[in-house]
């Protein structure tokens, strides 16, 4: 269990880190497309917090 | 067991996972491009107050500039004229709807909140459009109603027709009921555009224009030309004080239609404090009949109108007139108000308005001067430079001063005068329990789009606020603005 939790802990910080990169690409093709709808600052913070989740779990 | 189930039953946790996350990642993309290409054309934004929570930067943003505008998260607050907001749109659209939900904490002196949306970046034209007329709302009211439909709103002050069909008649005739003078003497408008005939009989030309003071920035005129060849000659001086492009376009427009045009694109790119330049444009056609041309010089105010020649003595600037020569000038003027603004404080000083002083005693200030005396008036300057504005005309001369178009229901409109008629195009708001509710509609297939954005401008004229004032005593309480977009739908960009 804490095996998958530590799994899942990893993939979410991947799909935190591919969805902030997507963001910053479509946001220097379309500046505002993203950051009108969502503050990409929540995400980043979220993406840091989770990222400390899994240094610890290692 | 299906190929599906089989396919998911066979694979790992960590596989499930990440096809999971990355279908999920898609979806987020594929949301994020509905929005940027909006297919079906139509979207509307959105701006509230108070304001619970944000998520992201919103549409409706940037309201400046700081001092006019308050924005505390409870409500916006308009406390001087004019503020200008932005809107982000992902894409360009045809038409828009603005709504805006607000409290009147406004006096009877500023009578007036309209919406405007930037359409030329170089002349700062607005196109406004009315979001609420008190002076109308009450002669509502106290005249004759005529006609009160959607597109149109005919008052009357006295009970000179039952049938609306009679006074259109009248009016295209020329020959309103008590109104000898004509419509433009005794009709006034509002939001509505009244095409008038007019004309100078037995008008002689006596001596050609030629612009005595040098102009700066944008300027608008009438000229009155006779059935002949005509020809304009302009000399600009661009004083490349900054570094932005000055391009320079005049267009010459009969009843609201362009018949001639030119442009001089103006790549100044050069620094700052860099030496003037010159350049020359000359106009020219032969015009179909006698009668009122407009003449459009689209320029920054960088750009000085140094010279004019026009084969008319008839020419009135409309509404603004900005002379830049430093000297002492005598201008005429038709209405009972200017609006004086300085930004250099060398051109301080007293102002003779319709023979009475005023002094303009700050820069960067707007200043509203007023006399009650009709017809018009002479207008001294000891220095210029100084840039005036009000609703009717200005001119060099008392005998060049002409204005075809009728008077129009402004802040400064007063009931009972030469006015017998109004014609607007206006809904007045609708009131629930002291939150009023106004819209406005705007063609934007001409308006300045840039970085993504329309420029939109709230004006309630007269409303003032000075900075070492401690309360705000009138003012405009706003808690709601959506914009409803209409353009192409995807269909239509991609197969017309």
């Amino acid at each position: 269990m804490a095996k998958n939790l530590a799994l899942i802990s990893r993939e979410i910080f991947y799909f935190f880190s591919a969805t902030l990169v997507v963001a910053i690409i479509l946001e220097l093709i379309w500046p505002n497309v993203v950051l009108s709808y969502f503050n990409l600052n929540y995400l980043l913070l979220i993406w840091f917090l989770n990222a400390l989740v899994v240094i610890f779990k290692k | 067991m299906s190929i599906s189930i089989k396919f998911w039953v066979k694979l790992s946790f960590l596989a499930k996972l990440r096809l999971f996350f990355g279908i999920f990642l898609l979806f987020l993309v594929a949301i994020i491009l509905y929005f940027k290409i909006i297919p079906f054309g139509q979207i509307t934004y959105e701006r509230y107050w108070p304001t619970v929570l944000r998520s992201g930067k919103g549409f409706i943003y940037d309201f400046k500039p700081p001092e006019r505008v308050t924005d505390d998260g409870q409500s916006l607050i308009i406390k001087a004229d004019p503020v200008y907001f932005s809107l982000f749109t992902p894409r360009r659209f045809d038409r828009a709807k603005v709504t805006v939900k607000y409290y009147n904490h406004l006096t009877t002196t500023t009578p007036i909140i309209e919406l405007g949306l930037l359409q030329d970046k170089i002349s700062g034209a607005y196109n406004l459009q009315p979001l609420q007329n008190n002076i109308l709302d009450s002669l509502r009211f106290s005249w004759s109603r005529l006609d009160d439909s959607d597109q149109r709103l005919v008052l009357q002050a006295g009970k000179y027709y039952n049938e609306v069909l009679d006074f259109e008649s009248d009016l295209a005739s020329g020959h309103l009921r008590d109104c000898p003078a004509g419509p433009t003497s005794c009709v006034a408008v509002y939001n509505y555009h009244l095409s008038s005939d007019y004309s100078v009989p037995d008008y002689v030309r006596l001596t050609p224009f030629s612009l005595s003071h040098p102009l700066r920035g944008s300027h608008q005129f009438y000229v009155y030309l006779k059935k002949n060849p005509w020809r304009l000659d302009f000399t600009f001086t661009n004083e490349n004080k900054d570094r932005a492009a000055d391009p320079i376009v005049v267009n010459v427009y009969d009843n609201d239609q362009i018949i001639v045009t030119q442009t001089i694109a103006g790549d100044n790119l050069n620094p700052t404090g860099a030496v003037s330049e010159e350049k020359k444009m000359s106009l020219s056609g032969t015009v179909s009949h006698d009668g009122v041309y407009k003449v459009e010089v689209k320029i920054s105010d960088d750009v000085i109108i140094s010279s004019l020649q026009v084969p008319s003595d008839r020419l009135s600037f409309i509404n603004k007139i900005w002379p830049a020569s430093a000297g002492a000038l005598t201008l005429f003027t038709d209405a009972s108000y200017i609006q004086t603004r300085t930004l250099d404080p060398v051109n301080l000083g007293n102002i003779n308005f319709g023979g009475q002083d005023f002094n303009l005693s700050e820069a960067y200030r707007q200043f509203t001067f007023t006399i009650d005396k009709p017809g018009i008036k002479e207008l001294q300057l000891s220095k210029d430079d100084i840039a005036l504005a009000n609703n009717g005309v200005f001119a060099f001369s008392r005998d060049g001063l002409f204005n075809p178009t009728p008077a129009k229901v402004d802040r400064f409109f007063v009931a009972g005068g030469e006015t017998k008629y109004i014609i607007a195009n206006y809904d007045r708001p609708i009131n629930q329990e002291g939150l009023k509710t106004a819209s406005a509609e705007f063609d934007m297939s001409n308006a300045n789009y840039e970085k993504g954005k329309y420029t939109f401008l709230i004006s309630i004229p007269g409303l003032e606020w000075l900075s070492d004032s401690d309360t705000v005593e009138d003012f405009m309480d706003i808690r709601e603005i959506s914009v409803e977009l209409k353009g192409k739908t995807l269909w239509q960009k991609i197969w017309r």
